[in-house]
Parts: C-alpha cells; sequence; structure tokens
C-alpha cells in the first residue's frame, strides 16, 4: 500500500495531536499538522480531529470548533475523517455525525471497553484505508456493510 | 444605528433528562431540606451590540442563538431583546 498521506487539525486547547502523529507515523504515514484557522486546500487521504479541549470546551465541547476554517472547509465525501474524543465531538457539532451527546444518564462516569465497528463508506479507497486503521485494534474492530 | 441589549437563555429540551438539573438537586437534598424541589439547569448569555433596527437586530440574534449558543438536537433557547436608549 502506498504511503498515506495524513492531516491532524489541531484547535487551542487539543491536546492528543502529538498522540495522534505518532501513531500515524509508527505506520509509516506521512503526517501533518493542519492549524485550526488554515482552510484544506491540500489533498489528504485521511484526516484526523484528535481529542482534547478545543476552545477551552467553552459554551460546549466542540461548539465553537465546528465554526473553525478548517472544520468548514473539511473534504467531505472525497477523504476520510477520524474524530477521536474532542474530534468525534466537534463532527457531532458540525453536523458531519447524526446525533448529538448528552450527559450521562446516571450521573456517573463511565468507563468500559468497547467495540469499535467501522462502517463501510462509499470512499474510492475505503476498504484497504478502513483495515489499516483496524489494524492496531486486533478482535476489538468489526467491518459493517450498510 | 441602534443600541440593542439581548439575553439569551439555553436548556435542555425536556423530552432530554437533565443530569446536571438532577446534579443540583441532589446537591441542594444535601444542603437543606426543599418540598417538592425540581432543578433545571442551562446557560445564560448577555450580549451588547449596533443594528439599523429591530428586524436586523432579532436577525443577529436567532443566528447566533442557533448557530453558537444552542444544539437544535437537545437544546431551545429563549431570547429577551431591547433597544437600549441613550
Amino acid at each position: 500500500m502506498s504511503k498515506l498521506k495524513v492531516g491532524i487539525i489541531t484547535f487551542l486547547g487539543t491536546n492528543c495531536e502529538q498522540d495522534t502523529k505518532r501513531a500515524c507515523e509508527f505506520f509509516g504515514w506521512d503526517t501533518e499538522f493542519i492549524w485550526q484557522n488554515d482552510k484544506i486546500e491540500k489533498k489528504y487521504d485521511l484526516i484526523f480531529i484528535p481529542g482534547g479541549f478545543s476552545y477551552g470546551d467553552h459554551i460546549s465541547s466542540g461548539r465553537i470548533a465546528k465554526l473553525s476554517p478548517a472544520v468548514k472547509s473539511l473534504p467531505i465525501g472525497k477523504t476520510l475523517i477520524v474524530g477521536i474524543c474532542n474530534g468525534f465531538q466537534i463532527l457531532c457539532e458540525a453536523k458531519l455525525l447524526p446525533g448529538a451527546l448528552t450527559d450521562n444518564q446516571n450521573i456517573k462516569f463511565i468507563s468500559k471497553v468497547s467495540e469499535l465497528n467501522f462502517y463501510d463508506v462509499t470512499l474510492n479507497s475505503s476498504p484497504p484505508l478502513v483495515s489499516e486503521l483496524g489494524r492496531g485494534l486486533q478482535g476489538r474492530v468489526s467491518l459493517m456493510r450498510p | 444605528m441602534k443600541n440593542f441589549y439581548t439575553k439569551i437563555i439555553v436548556n435542555i429540551k425536556p423530552t432530554i433528562k437533565d443530569i446536571k438539573g438532577l446534579t443540583l438537586k441532589q446537591a441542594i437534598s444535601n444542603l437543606v431540606t426543599v418540598k417538592d424541589l425540581k432543578c433545571s439547569v442551562g446557560s445564560f448569555y448577555a450580549l451588547n451590540f449596533t443594528a439599523e433596527d429591530e428586524t436586523e437586530a432579532r436577525n443577529i440574534v436567532e443566528k447566533i442563538a442557533q448557530e453558537i449558543l444552542s444544539n437544535e438536537v437537545i437544546e431551545t433557547y429563549e431570547i429577551m431583546l431591547e433597544e437600549q436608549k441613550e
């Protein structure tokens, strides 16, 4: 498989960008950061929105980040976009994923192992790319097709 | 141009469990006995700005409330808008 070109969006308050970069480089992917105020004009195979507390979680987690030039210029439908933790919150706030996050129903912090399911999306590179992403998760990944 | 002052209150929709409200209720119950206590926790925002008229002002505030201050999937908002006379 050819070397993937990866972009990692960072915001004020992002704190997992180095971890994400390190993980990508472990697989030999060509990785660079994308600053929140920069429009995405380069072509990437994969874009990560990593974890942290973008804009201090002010107003609500991901609420302000969704308005940033980087998020507004995401190449939707053309590139695989992965939101991790706060990145996932940003994708929900930006309506790029359905639904919204609420508080835990039992007023308690929940820490459990969860199964991660990848839904096959209609991107040209999708099956090999998804397999690459799942490679490190061994046994906790199921590839689901609609 | 006219000066406007607005208060925006954002609350969780009634169909969604208000966890912060329940947490507050629990905390109050640990402090003092209050009969039939119900709690709701929301957010309050206040803005000052200028606009041509009330229509423009209201459009601006609605956009801010919808796009930034609330998430329509789980939250509602109320706007109180008034012109500030010199």
